[in-house]
């Protein structure tokens, strides 16, 4: 059985560079955006030249790297998403599906409150937490034919206990409750180049990773026993390409806490701009992702009032319209047909 | 008939001089059958204003992660803990049968109703300067001793008064900052503690809440861009069991304050200084934080001495 590999259209290529705009877009405002007004010209002399002590820490040690946290942090979580409604061939599959979110979640807070390990260790433990609990998730759904009914049910399950155990350690938390309940939230505020460094080989890895998947996620629309007809060993493929996915996600919830939406959301949205079987589909996921996260972090920074909302509240609100759209229009494709 | 009428007028003055109304800070008139000798005190500020009283209450809420604040009177460290402000255990209170329960309202005012069934409940408000004139002032009442109550206020003020005039010409500029994570949550002016700092003329840089004159939010998450431009002269963070994030970003070592080594860190009672007790200790510590020359080191209890910040 062949699978017709689309044309690379001139469309596409538009909207790669319509995505690569967004964020040159986003990144520029980003800059220009924070509590002290700087101009242009500055934000321009930061870089080539000689600028006051309060403009050049402020472009290098608070905006610069937060956008560029952002937006690796951005790609990561819809590359997993999208790698991960392919594993699971469930189109409303996110990272959180995994419990990979609230897995690393859990960790920091749970180190962070009873303070086990010093804090240059609590980030690795997060993401240790994320893989374990991620990998707990695919092993109850079989660990080598991960069926994805299997994968969602056990993703729901985990998830509940990471959460139930998560409200059972802010309720002792005592007063660090807030602290911890405002970083469950998701965001970049105050975030530098310790994240970023930190965050950096998972990012080399996730497009390392969407650059060799890019050409296997196709194969997984199709049904295993299709699959099985053409030689490929599916539960092996569903296996590593869950894993990948639990990698990518991981590292972005130990620097900026859990964001939801982002790695459900894009990669519907880039569905419509190019079939998910396309070879191209997955790196177009991680710049919309990327271009998506910017924005909303912009726009945290634009509508403080005082302080800054969480930017899970800002890809919340910007993407639960869209979710409901795609159900609504799936309601209506499934009516016609 | 002269003897009936002196007893019947000596009855009377009896229950006159005993029977007492107090509206507390919810506004409800609470009545008080006689004078309160078993105190129960959810919340330090009224462990605090008892003990200024030279009353040991039957029970008081934890101060911070200690059973009860010892750092009132050593009476303290052998009675009873409530638990949490915001979570009394009603189990002991009930069982402790106190003759009125004196509590923080924004945390206790939902459970008004257990804490009536089990004595009279007076409720005050204890975030501004104004909360805690008013509190001592009704808390002496309720205790029948209302004119140490008004003196008490009388000279603390005075003492504000003195100390800023010594003061007089610094400008200064600082912050109380709280929180261990990447963003520093910084009180406003309304907050007591810093109601003191304005008062001994240091300008807050948070300033005013712009919902004043509520006294909620206490304060705000200032973002590290907005701390390095308003860049305070002294900042003082107030304890943490934690690790603080935001002093390891990159920002933090170009703050003035930290270049000038005046960054403190302050006891728990800076957390609920409307008490007597707690806020003559805050006087004294931030007039020589402010001014160490003019005010030497205060003795205040080692558990809530200020430390430099390393």
């Amino acid at each position: 059985m062949a699978i017709a590999r689309p044309a690379v259209t001139s469309r596409l290529w538009i909207n790669v560079w319509l995505c690569l705009m967004l964020i040159i877009l986003g990144a520029a405002i980003s800059l220009k955006t924070g509590y002290s007004n700087i101009s242009w010209q500055q934000i321009y002399n930061a870089f080539t030249g000689e600028v006051s002590v309060i403009v050049k820490i402020s472009v290098f040690e608070l905006r610069f790297p937060r956008l560029l946290l952002v937006s690796m942090c951005g790609a990561m979580l819809a590359a997993s998403g999208a790698l991960m409604q392919s594993v699971s061939r469930n189109n409303l599959a996110s990272p959180g599906l995994t419990g990979v979110s609230n897995g690393a979640a859990l960790g920091i807070v749970l180190a962070v409150t009873y303070q086990w390990l010093p804090l240059i260790y609590i980030p690795w433990l997060g993401l240790i937490c994320g893989l374990v609990v991620g990998f707990i998730s695919l092993s109850l759904s079989g660990i080598r034919d991960a069926n994805p009914m299997k994968l969602v049910l056990s993703g729901a399950a985990i998830n509940a206990l990471c959460l139930a155990i998560i409200a059972a350690v802010l309720i002792h938390a005592r007063a660090d409750a807030s602290e911890l309940l405002y970083w469950l939230a998701g965001g970049f505020s105050g975030r530098s180049w310790s994240q970023v460094t930190m965050i950096l080989p998972w990012f080399i890895f996730t497009v390392i990773a969407v650059t060799l998947c890019a050409s296997q996620t196709r194969w997984l629309q199709l049904t295993d026993e299709q699959l099985s007809s053409l030689g490929y060993n599916a539960g092996r493929w569903r296996f590593l390409l869950t894993i990948t996915a639990i990698a990518m996600v991981a590292p972005t919830v130990v620097v900026a806490g859990p964001i939801g939406f982002v790695g459900l959301v894009i990669p519907h949205l880039t569905s419509r701009l190019v079939p998910r079987s396309s070879t191209k589909w997955l790196p177009l996921c991680m710049l919309l992702g990327a271009a998506m996260l910017l924005w909303a972090d912009t726009f945290c920074k634009l509508l403080a009032i005082k302080q800054e909302m969480p930017v899970g509240v800002v890809t919340a609100v910007l993407g639960s319209p869209l979710l409901i759209a795609y159900i609504i229009s799936q309601g209506k494709t499934k009516r016609a047909s | 008939m002269n003897k009936f009428l002196m007893i019947t007028v000596a009855l009377l003055m009896s229950h006159h001089s005993w029977a007492l109304d107090i509206t507390d800070d919810r506004g409800v008139k609470v009545q008080l059958p006689a004078a309160p000798v078993k105190i129960a005190a959810v919340s330090t500020f009224a462990a605090d204003v008892l003990s200024e009283f030279g009353i040991t209450p039957i029970a008081a809420s934890t101060f911070g992660k200690a059973p009860t604040p010892t750092y009132l009177t050593p009476e303290i460290a052998k009675i009873t803990s409530l638990g949490l402000r915001a979570q009394t255990n009603f189990e002991i209170l009930s069982q402790l049968r106190p003759d009125a329960t004196i509590a923080i309202r924004r945390y206790t005012e939902e459970k008004a109703t257990q804490f009536e069934a089990i004595a009279p409940y007076f409720a005050f408000d204890v975030i501004t300067y104004e909360d805690s004139l008013r509190m001592v002032s009704q808390v002496s009442k309720l205790l029948f001793q209302a004119e140490k109550g008004a003196k008490l206020n009388s000279d603390f003020e005075q003492a504000i008064k003195l100390r800023a005039e010594k003061i007089k010409g610094k400008k200064l500029t600082a912050a109380m900052l709280v929180s261990s994570g990447e963003v520093p949550y910084v009180y406003y002016d309304q907050f007591m503690p810093v109601s003191i700092m304005n008062r001994l003329g240091v300008k807050n840089v948070a300033g005013e809440n712009p919902l004043a004159p509520a006294s909620l939010p206490l304060g705000y998450r200032m973002p590290l861009e907005e701390l390095l431009e308003k860049d305070p002269d002294i900042l003082i963070l107030f304890n943490s069991t934690k690790p603080r994030g935001y002093v390891k970003n990159p920002v933090w070592p170009h703050l003035k304050a930290v270049k000038n080594n005046q960054v403190y860190v302050v006891g728990q009672h800076f957390k609920e200084g409307a008490g007597p007790i707690a806020r003559q200790y805050i006087l004294e510590q931030l007039s020589h934080i402010i001014d160490p020359e003019n005010f030497p080191k205060p003795y205040v209890p080692t558990q809530i001495a200020v430390t430099k910040f390393k």
